[in-house]
Parts: structure tokens; C-alpha cells; sequence
């Protein structure tokens, strides 16, 4: 005889919640306590975590262009140049350079920033 | 310069008939051969550097790749590439890589056919249907090996659906694109091997000196007295003055009084 009613009475979400939940463990592995290892606490902290991570995408570039300004202004400042002067300057020589690779060259390359106050002040001079 | 000897060579062509080609090997297994390392740290010449790190990267890969070659023989292995932080999670990883070195002889464009949806009538399709009517012909003409596919459907946005040769598909919501846009999107689609909606290229770029000039320290624009200087010193203490010599002063009355002179020539 073939029950074939009888399987419908078994209630299963289905094959797969090994690996839905492994995709929100992975993400959690690095947390802390129950967060890692109890789902019901780790999809909270995960939702959470992914909503801090889009917000922090839009933080990231407004923190890192403040970063560029301060640097620019106190490498300016050690030159003896204006900041708005600098930068004027510069792009009135149509010396397309923005304020990340200008702040790299003041970093690791700093004769060459020299040179580039240099020539600003030549121009603003003039 | 030679970069490998006989033996080498041999060394790099007894790897599996997957990889017949160097370029093949180095496909299956990217090394960074752009990592260039200064001979002898102390000495900073900058102007044998560019020679000294020619002979370095040619060094290096030589090394690496026989590192790679003997252990790579007779066993399968897939480079994995650890993610280091959270913010690529849904992306895999990748350097960027052409299927069976296209290009390298002959190239064969990898979009095998094209589905442009759009609506007969609705507005948002009408960038659609502007380039449906001028640049589709011209882009079918150009590209004899795509099969561009219409289907125009009802109440429904429009779509780019791309299918490459590797039987990966994307698609595109084009609504309320302009004709000039869809056309671009249409040839980026035509120079992509695969769909790379899912992966974070990884850069091929990778220096150990990031510096040539050496890196900004406190100290780089002092003045090199103040190394034999005792602090605490009165005179450094004090604020700086700005006030002019009377040379100073006296060159500039001279400069001011030309300008003048200058100025009193132009009015006449």
C-alpha cells in the first residue's frame, strides 16, 4: 500500500536551512559571543552590521576627503602658502591634480610637493 | 637579458597539457612579478634604481615561478585569494583575465547574443526605441558574431540581456536611458568576457617602496642645526620675528619706486 497523504502531514520549511544559515554564520564569524553560533542572534547583529556597512561606504569618502584637507593645509602651512592660494594657483596652470594625489605626493614624495609650492608661488606672484 | 635558461624552460613546460603556453601557466597562476626590491637598501641612487629593479623583477619571477613549477606538477590546484576585510562579502575575488588567451592571437568577442525589451509605447522606453531605430542597425553591422534579439512587451521596462560564450547572462534596466546611453552600454557589454557584476577586481599593482624621495618626517623640511642644538634653547624658544632687515626694506623701497617709475612711463 502507498501512503501518499501521509507525507503531507510533515511540516518541513525545506531541504535548504543548513546553508541559508550558513551564508549569515560566515558573515558572523568574527563576533562576539552567542552572536556567532545562535541564529536567531546572529541575523540581528548581521542585518545590523551590513546597515552599518552601506552607511559606512558614504562615511568612508567624506572622512577621507577631510583627511586630504587637513593634510593639505598643514603641508601648505609648513611651506609658508596660503591653501586657497596653492590650489588656485594651481589650477590656473591647469595642474589637474586633486586633492588625494597632491596629499600622496606630500606624503611620500615631499621635494616634489615642495617644487609644486614652488611654482604655485611663482604663479600667485606673478 | 635573458629571464630563463633551458632549464628553466623545461621546468615551465612540463606543467599539464591545460597549461601549453607560459601565458597559459601564468594565467592559472598570477604572480606578482611587478614587486620590485632595492638591491642593497643603503645605497639610494636614483638613477640606477630603474636599472637595479629591472634586473630585480626579472629575479623574482625567474624565483617565484620556479617555486610554483615543481610543486605544481601532477597535483590540481585552485588559487584561493583571502579576503582581508567585510566590505566584499557578496564579491568574489578576482584578478582580471581574458578566457584562453583571446587576443593574444586572435581575438573572438565573447557576447554571443543581445535581447533589447522595451515597450512599444510607454515613455520610460523611449531611449529604447530611439536607438532601436538609429544605432541598432549599425551596432548588428559591426558585430556580425552578436545576435541581437527585440521583444517589444507591454507595460514592462527596458532591457539589456546579455549572454556571453561562457553561458554567464546580465541584464540591464534601461529606463529612461537615452539612446547614447544604451549604445555605450551596448559596447561595454560587447568588450566583457563575462558577466563582472559579482566581482572585485583585484589590481595587478603592488610595491614594497612606495617612496622614492623617502617619505615626509617632521624633520625633512628642518634646518639639520638643530640636530647639534640643546634643548631647552632660549632663542629657538621665542616666537619668530617677521620683521625686515633694513636691507630688506631698502631693496623693496628700490622695487617700489621702479614700479612707480614704470606706471608714470605707461600713463605717458
Amino acid at each position: 500500500m502507498v501512503f501518499t497523504t501521509a507525507i503531507n502531514f510533515v511540516r518541513s520549511k525545506g531541504p535548504d536551512e543548513f546553508w541559508r544559515k550558513r551564508k549569515i554564520f560566515k558573515i558572523a564569524a568574527a563576533f562576539r559571543g552567542r552572536s556567532r553560533n545562535c541564529y536567531s542572534l546572529a541575523i540581528r547583529s548581521v542585518h545590523r552590521a551590513l546597515v552599518y556597512a552601506t552607511k559606512g561606504r558614504k562615511l568612508k569618502k567624506i572622512d577621507m576627503a577631510n583627511l586630504w584637507e587637513t593634510r593639505l593645509q598643514a603641508a601648505c602651512e609648513q611651506h609658508n602658502i596660503g591653501y586657497d592660494i596653492f590650489r588656485e594657483s594651481l589650477s590656473r596652470l591647469n595642474v589637474m591634480l586633486n586633492r588625494k594625489a597632491i596629499v600622496d605626493l606630500a606624503c611620500w614624495e615631499p621635494y616634489t610637493f615642495k617644487a609644486l609650492t614652488d611654482v604655485a608661488r611663482k604663479k600667485s606672484l606673478r | 637579458m635573458e629571464f630563463f635558461d633551458e632549464k628553466e624552460l623545461t621546468l615551465l613546460t612540463s606543467t599539464p597539457a591545460k597549461c601549453n603556453t607560459l601565458a597559459a601557466y601564468w594565467d592559472e597562476y598570477p604572480v606578482n612579478i611587478w614587486s620590485a626590491k632595492r638591491i642593497n637598501p643603503d645605497e639610494k641612487t636614483s638613477d640606477e634604481c630603474d636599472d637595479d629593479m629591472a634586473i630585480e623583477i626579472g629575479e623574482k619571477a625567474r624565483l617565484s615561478l620556479l617555486q610554483v613549477g615543481p610543486e605544481r606538477a601532477g597535483c590540481s590546484l585552485k588559487v584561493k585569494y583571502k579576503k582581508m576585510s567585510n566590505h566584499s562579502l557578496f564579491l568574489k575575488l578576482a584578478y582580471i583575465k581574458t578566457p584562453l588567451q583571446n587576443g593574444v592571437g586572435r581575438y573572438v568577442g565573447q557576447l554571443q547574443r543581445v535581447v533589447l525589451k522595451f515597450c512599444k509605447n510607454n515613455g520610460s522606453s523611449r531611449g529604447m526605441r530611439e536607438f532601436i531605430e538609429s544605432g541598432l542597425v549599425n551596432f548588428a553591422k559591426d558585430n556580425p558574431g552578436v545576435v541581437v534579439y527585440l521583444k517589444p512587451r507591454r507595460h514592462r521596462t527596458a532591457i539589456i540581456k546579455a549572454e556571453y560564450l561562457n553561458g554567464e547572462t546580465q541584464w540591464i534596466n534601461c529606463r529612461n536611458f537615452t539612446q547614447e546611453e544604451i549604445a555605450k552600454w551596448l559596447n561595454l557589454l560587447k568588450s566583457q568576457s563575462r558577466n563582472t557584476t559579482n566581482t572585485r577586481f583585484l589590481k595587478l599593482i603592488h610595491t614594497d617602496h612606495p617612496s622614492i624621495q623617502g617619505p615626509w618626517t617632521p624633520y625633512t623640511f628642518r634646518d639639520p642645526k638643530l640636530n647639534l642644538v640643546d634643548f631647552p634653547n632660549e632663542e629657538l624658544s621665542n616666537p619668530p620675528s617677521y620683521e625686515t632687515t633694513t636691507h630688506e626694506q631698502l631693496v623693496e623701497l628700490f622695487k617700489k619706486q621702479k614700479l612707480e617709475e614704470l606706471d608714470d612711463k605707461r600713463a605717458e
